[in-house]
């Protein structure tokens, strides 16, 4: 697999700079010398041993965000090879607890949803989240994301979905925040589809490999892709579709699985996979459940890094649209910096910070009355920028246009 | 379903685009990767001499839509607070990085260089640890251009920013954020007096918005030059974000990050584009019109393998020029188009715009994005079948 | 104008002129070089960059083979930071006559080149790119070596000896006194000052221009102008060199050299040694044959194609014009027995190999004439420090006497660290105290000895870069700064118009762009 990415790489980056030019991190931290440098430039050089160095330095601060490939203009995989080359280099420094824990959210998840008040507390208390940052490096001052009281699974288990014969059938991915931290957005979800006549199903899956792959642990999301996949073969065999409401996670399925990962048959599962926003953009029945009571209020709207790269668009940005009284305000202040459990690590907390700083900028151009984005952790930095509420596009639309009339 | 879908976010695209909003339809631009736009010195180089060239010429069919083009654009830029000076009738001199002088139409108003006859000092900013502008090269030719003729003395200084390796994107954010701004005034305020021209190299912030170069003015009472210089390009950046945010403000759509790979029609209508996504994908977009924006070589608007050189989208016929490698003829290789910048007689609805089309070679006629800004425009307009549009071609 | 006065004058400054200053300066004999461009300009730097085990001329030329697997031993001990002991590969594909390999296994193994057979599965394996086709491959002491820095290391060794040197300085006629050179008038090429040189030898080492300066000195110097030409991969698709195991032929050796590959070489016959450009024919050649051992060859971004000039002697009265079959062993010439002209030797054909012990006997050949009796130190002198590669000493191999003031300036904390020439990984430092020395004067000349713009990007981001940084000195030493960077460009773009299709076309666009329409360096249609 790493043959494939060098040589993609070798062959089609021009070292024009756009990467490094569109990347948050290298804008705000002067450690990080870009991903061209870390990327295509240490490749080439390393191929020879007079010019070679064992890991590039800064390696480490990639987010993976993205921003870089989707902006080559050659095609370069840059963010894969830098996701390569940082987790061999963290893999031979050895890794931190951190980034054990960090690389598998289920792991806290699963224990913090059944204490989530007594977990929500401690995180916002000064003297632990001290001790996290001594002991384990984890930021003392970028807000966790709050824990739910009832996971999406334990909701979706109890709830009855209504549909009527001849039912259309969809499987859907909730992904870790859906299902510990916001099943609302799960929710949501459901209740549209089943206005819809389509019946949800959510088999067993495990963490989408998104997180694992940021703390360098490639077997590990490895390990969760082949599980995940194994889940979704007969359902895909049978062509239903497979809808994610998380963009980090859909761009794991659809791209890093097959790609960085390099599962081949992953590649056979691409066409199946839908945003879910984009699904339903895509039903003609949408139309008519969209003539609903309009959307109040003045909305602006955050596009994560990892929609943008799935290629996509921004088809809930476009639903909300057909609704909304107002024009929705797209943001446009690129990448929130969070970057997932990136900016969760106390030797980060200035990078995501300092990047936060565009979004709070525009914010404050805007002054919404409430914010929009389909990535949670997204979210979770909207919020700690602003102090505003932040909905994902499906909350939104699920309160007007499943209102039973 | 589209009124307009434009292949390509580049100059093009964008005016393309830019031309739909405001005409409030419905629009989406569909992109992979950034192309030449943000690479650019962020000058819009401009001939004005061209516009009486024969018919044919991707000059001649736009000449009527060149004032009203280049106006939109100012306002959609400046909606971002992003401000051009200008026109497309007149160039305008300004000095880059190398000390090259360079004659565009349209340049941000921190490149603008007025009266230069009255300054008496240049003093000439760099960076210790930015290696991308030497003052001392710069002052070498700028009092050798002439251009400065009650030039008195000029000097060259060094601002420290205080980081072990500057590279141009941290340095340009770096400059607008906190304290360094505050140092760097302070730095330069001995060096204020009247009659003073300081220059810098292009990285006084990283955001359209970004008003750097008019507070060092106001505070030190000096005139701010900012230089365009090489990769990354924060002017190119700036002026990239600022039309695209500012279309995105009026309700166009983006699809980044996919790739078009083919098409359908009905008839002699484009009915759809065929799009290639991460991972593979591939689905189809449908829409009323087209726009076809692609750019050269670099945008991979045209293709070369060693056999032939294509338009790998449409196919539309290619025009290669004599003598491909002297030169750099090739930057004229482009598709054909017909008065109304349609590329393909049998697809009605399909326009070509900017540097995709024939004959638009950027470096001997020195209008990349000037050309690219007006066809790009025009091409929107067509696309939406605007009737004074047509009549007047 | 300047006079100067030597013992022996060496025209030419590539492999044969400065391995010839160092045998001399070792020697202590005393000698002045004086070269018309910089060091190894011509085909010292214009070939394959292989280093042979003398495995090619096993068949053919055992002689040959003997000398080079000698050399190449020698070289290996003595220059260790010119030379990469790459090891290569010969490859026999299943369209390949095994007849040949057998007679080729004979011959290595009576010149004394060591050959393993490797399985070729592992080398499949290794190398995705390489074809299916592989049926048999054998492992044997090729290297790859630096032209460049083979010279220059050549040429300083000599300097701490007391040779001298004298570069961008053309040969512009001799003096003759009663059947004998005595002295030859130069010009420097970048002031216009002439210089009046006394000698008692002068040695003709001007490679493929050797027939011109032979005629100056008005006798004849029967030579065939051989071009080859190369192109030059982006990155290093093979760590060995790999070599068809087939009688030697066009387009059959791949040499990773530093970051790149190098394809190589056609065998074309010129009237002209400037006729430096390589044809679409030629290209188109290589090409093919290279796809025989890479199927997806023309997948790979190609940097750029060059040419250079091999002078083959084609001795008195030859009149063979089938370059392969001329030999390509070196000549000593004495103008006296030959054409009754005293006080001039010439020297033709050989291979980069084989400089050093070229050097020698020709060391050995003017000691008699001169009457001094010394023995050629070359072999044993080591000519660079004992650093091998993986000690990530680059600056030290790179720079070798001249690389502690590179040093002194990396030290601690400084902004100098800074890479400038992203592809090559080139610092500030470097181009700073580069720019610097004497034997610099623009910046081709930076380029050659640091590699600045040698890499994918060819200048794109270092070569205004890097004009900037050392702009005080180039200014001091020759024309307009702006003006070398035009001259740098434009030889850039005249290795990459030969290969204007996918990547390479992209690139030469991006490189248009930026230096034509951001910095309008060419300058633009003004307004009308």
């Amino acid at each position: 697999m790493l043959k494939d990415i060098s040589l993609e790489t070798l062959n089609h980056c021009a070292k024009c700079s756009t990467c490094t030019a569109n990347c948050p991190v290298a804008k705000v931290n002067p450690d990080f010398p870009g991903p061209k440098a870390v990327g295509p430039d240490w490749l080439r050089l390393s191929l020879n041993a007079e010019t070679k160095v064992d890991y590039p330095e800064g390696i480490e601060y990639c987010s993976n965000c993205k921003n870089c490939e989707i902006a080559c203009p050659s095609g370069v995989p840059v963010a894969s090879l830098n996701q390569l080359t940082r987790a061999e280099k963290l893999k031979k420094k050895g890794f931190r607890l951190r980034e054990k824990l960090f690389a598998n959210p289920r792991l806290l998840g699963r224990i913090a949803v059944n204490f989530a008040g007594l977990v929500n507390f401690f995180t916002k208390i000064k003297i632990f989240r001290l001790i996290g940052k001594t002991l384990f490096g984890i930021s003392e001052n970028i807000s966790f994301p709050a824990y739910a009281h009832k996971s999406f699974s334990r909701w979706f288990g109890s709830y009855r979905q209504k549909v009527n014969k001849p039912k259309n059938k969809v499987v859907y991915f909730p992904g870790c925040f859906t299902e510990y931290n916001k099943p609302e957005v799960g929710e949501a979800l459901v209740k549209i589809l089943n206005r819809l006549n389509y019946e949800v199903i959510v088999p067993e899956f495990k963490c989408c490999g998104q997180p694992a792959i940021g703390n360098g642990r490639l077997d590990t999301a490895q390990e969760f892709a082949h599980f995940n996949l194994s889940q979704l073969k007969k359902y895909v065999k049978d062509g239903t579709p497979v809808l994610f409401s998380c963009p980090s996670c859909l761009l794991t399925f659809k791209e890093e699985y097959g790609g960085l990962l390099g599962i081949e048959e992953a590649r056979e599962f691409v066409p199946y996979f839908y945003e879910a926003g984009e699904f339903l953009r895509g039903l003609q029945e949408i139309d008519k459940l969209l003539e609903c009571e309009p959307i109040e209020g003045k909305y602006a709207y955050h596009e994560p890094c990892h929609l943008k790269a799935s290629g996509v668009g921004t088809p809930g940005l476009e639903l909300l649209n057909e609704v909304a009284v107002n024009k929705i305000v797209p943001l446009d202040a690129g990448c929130c910096g969070l970057s997932g459990s990136y900016g969760l690590k106390a030797e980060k907390e200035p990078i995501t910070e300092a990047i936060g700083q565009n979004l709070k900028k525009a914010i404050d151009r805007h002054a919404p009355e409430a914010l929009v984005t389909e990535c949670g952790m997204c979210g979770v930095q909207l919020n700690n920028v602003s102090g505003l509420p932040v909905y994902h596009p499906l909350e939104l639309l699920a309160e007007k246009i499943t209102k039973e009339s | 379903m589209y009124d307009l879908v434009v292949i390509g976010a580049g100059m093009s695209g964008l005016m393309a685009a830019g031309a739909g909003a405001r005409r409030q339809k419905k629009v989406l631009v569909v992109a992979k990767g950034q192309g030449a736009l943000s690479l650019s010195s962020g000058c819009i180089d401009f001939n004005p001499g061209l516009l009486e060239r024969e018919e044919g010429s991707p000059y001649f069919k736009v000449r009527e839509v060149v004032e009203e083009s280049f106006n939109f654009f100012k306002y959609l830029v400046k909606r971002c607070g992003l401000n051009y000076v200008g026109s497309p009738s007149e160039q305008t001199r300004i000095f880059t990085t190398l000390g090259t002088v360079k004659n565009s139409c349209l340049v941000p108003e921190s490149m603008f260089l007025e009266n230069p006859d009255s300054y008496e000092r240049i003093i000439a900013v760099g960076f210790k640890g930015y290696f991308d502008f030497s003052p001392k090269m710069f002052l070498y030719y700028a009092k050798k251009s002439g251009i400065f003729p009650g030039l008195k003395e000029t000097e060259e200084v060094y601002f420290e920013p205080g980081v072990r390796t500057v590279n141009t994107t941290w340095l340009a954010q770096a400059l607008t954020r906190g304290e360094l701004k505050e140092k760097l005034i302070a730095f330069l305020k001995p060096y204020a007096r009247p009659k003073t021209l300081m220059v810098f190299p292009a990285v006084l912030g990283d955001l359209p918005e970004d008003r750097l170069f008019k507070e060092v003015e106001e505070v030190l009472g000096v005139k701010v030059v900012e230089l365009p210089g090489g990769f990354p390009s924060v002017p190119g950046q700036r002026l990239h974000k600022a039309l695209v945010s500012s279309l995105k403000e009026m309700g166009v759509n983006f699809l980044f990050n996919a790739e078009v790979i083919g098409y359908k029609k009905n008839l002699r209508q484009v009915t759809s584009i065929k799009i290639k996504e991460s991972g593979g994908r591939v689905r189809e977009i449908s829409g009323k019109a087209f726009v076809l924006a692609t750019g050269s070589f670099w945008g991979k608007g045209l293709r070369a393998n060693t056999e032939e050189i294509c338009e790998p989208i449409f196919q539309s016929k290619v025009y290669l020029p004599r003598n491909f490698a002297e030169d750099f003829n090739f930057l004229a290789s482009g598709i054909y188009t017909d008065e109304y910048l349609r590329p393909i007689k049998e697809l009605e609805n399909l326009y070509g715009a900017g540097s995709i089309l024939a004959n638009s070679n950027y470096l001997k006629n020195n209008s990349g994005l000037g050309l690219a800004l007006a066809t790009g425009y025009k091409a929107g307009l067509l696309a939406l079948g605007d009737g004074e549009v047509r009549r007047n071609a | 104008m300047k006079k100067l006065k030597t013992t022996v004058l060496i025209i030419g400054g590539g492999a044969t002129g400065t391995g010839l200053l160092r045998d001399l300066a070792l020697r202590g004999i005393d000698a002045l070089l004086v070269e018309q461009k910089d060091i190894a300009h011509g085909a010292s730097s214009r070939f394959h960059g292989l280093l042979h085990s003398g495995a090619r001329y096993a068949v053919k030329d055992p002689n040959a083979a003997r000398e080079c697997i000698e050399e190449n031993l020698i070289l290996k001990k003595i220059a260790p930071t010119c030379v990469e002991e790459t090891g290569g590969y010969f490859i026999e594909l299943n369209s390949d006559d095994p007849a040949y390999t057998a007679k080729w296994l004979d011959g290595c193994q009576k010149a004394g080149i060591e050959v393993r057979e490797v399985d070729p599965n592992h080398l499949k394996r290794e190398y995705p790119l390489l074809t299916k086709e592989v049926k048999r491959v054998f492992e044997v002491p090729d290297g790859t070596v630096d032209g460049f820095r083979l010279c220059w290391a050549n040429v300083w060794q000599a300097e701490e000896y007391g040779g001298r040197y004298l570069t961008y300085h053309q040969l512009e006629g001799f003096e003759k006194q009663h059947g004998r050179l005595t002295a030859a008038k130069l010009r420097s090429s970048l002031t216009g000052e002439e210089v009046f040189v006394e000698f008692e030898v002068a040695v003709n080492a001007a490679g493929a221009w050797a027939a011109e300066v032979a005629q100056l000195a008005g006798v004849k110097v029967n030579l065939l102008q051989n071009k080859g030409t190369l192109i030059a991969f982006n990155q290093r698709i093979f760590q060995k060199v790999f070599n068809r195991l087939r009688p030697p032929s066009d387009g059959d050796i791949w040499v990773p050299h530093h970051t790149i590959t190098i394809l190589g070489t056609t065998s074309v016959n010129v009237d002209n040694p400037e006729i430096l450009r390589p044809t679409p024919e030629e290209i188109t050649k290589l090409l093919e044959i290279g796809k025989e051992l890479i199927p997806e060859v023309l997948e790979l971004r190609m940097l750029r194609a060059f040419a250079g000039i091999r002078p083959l002697y084609l001795g008195e009265e030859s009149n063979s014009q089938d370059s392969r079959s001329i030999s390509r062993d070196f000549v000593i010439i004495d103008h006296e027995k030959n054409d009754g002209l005293k006080g001039l030797i010439s020297l033709v054909g050989g291979k980069l190999t084989t400089y050093r012990l070229m050097a020698e006997k020709t060391g050995d050949y003017i000691g008699k004439l001169l009457g001094i009796d010394r023995k050629s130190k070359t072999s044993e002198i080591p000519l660079t420090p004992a650093l091998a590669v993986e000690e990530k000493n680059r600056i030290a191999r790179r720079y070798i006497v001249r690389a502690p003031k590179i040093e002194e300036r990396l030290k601690g904390v400084t902004e100098e660290k800074q890479v400038l020439c992203e592809c090559e990984g080139v610092t500030v430092a470097e181009i700073k105290e580069v720019a610097r020395w004497e034997d610099t004067h623009n910046l081709e000349d930076l380029r050659r000895k640091t590699r600045l713009g040698m890499g994918t990007c060819q200048g794109l981001n270092c070569a205004h870069r890097g004009l900037g940084v050392a702009f005080t000195e180039l200014l001091e030493k020759s024309q307009e700064p702006l003006e070398q960077l035009k001259e740098f460009l434009k030889n850039r773009y005249a290795g990459q118009k030969h290969l204007l299709w996918g990547e390479q076309l992209r690139e030469a666009e991006l490189l248009t762009g930026l230096y034509g329409c951001n910095f309008s360096l060419f300058g633009g249609t003004d307004d009308v």
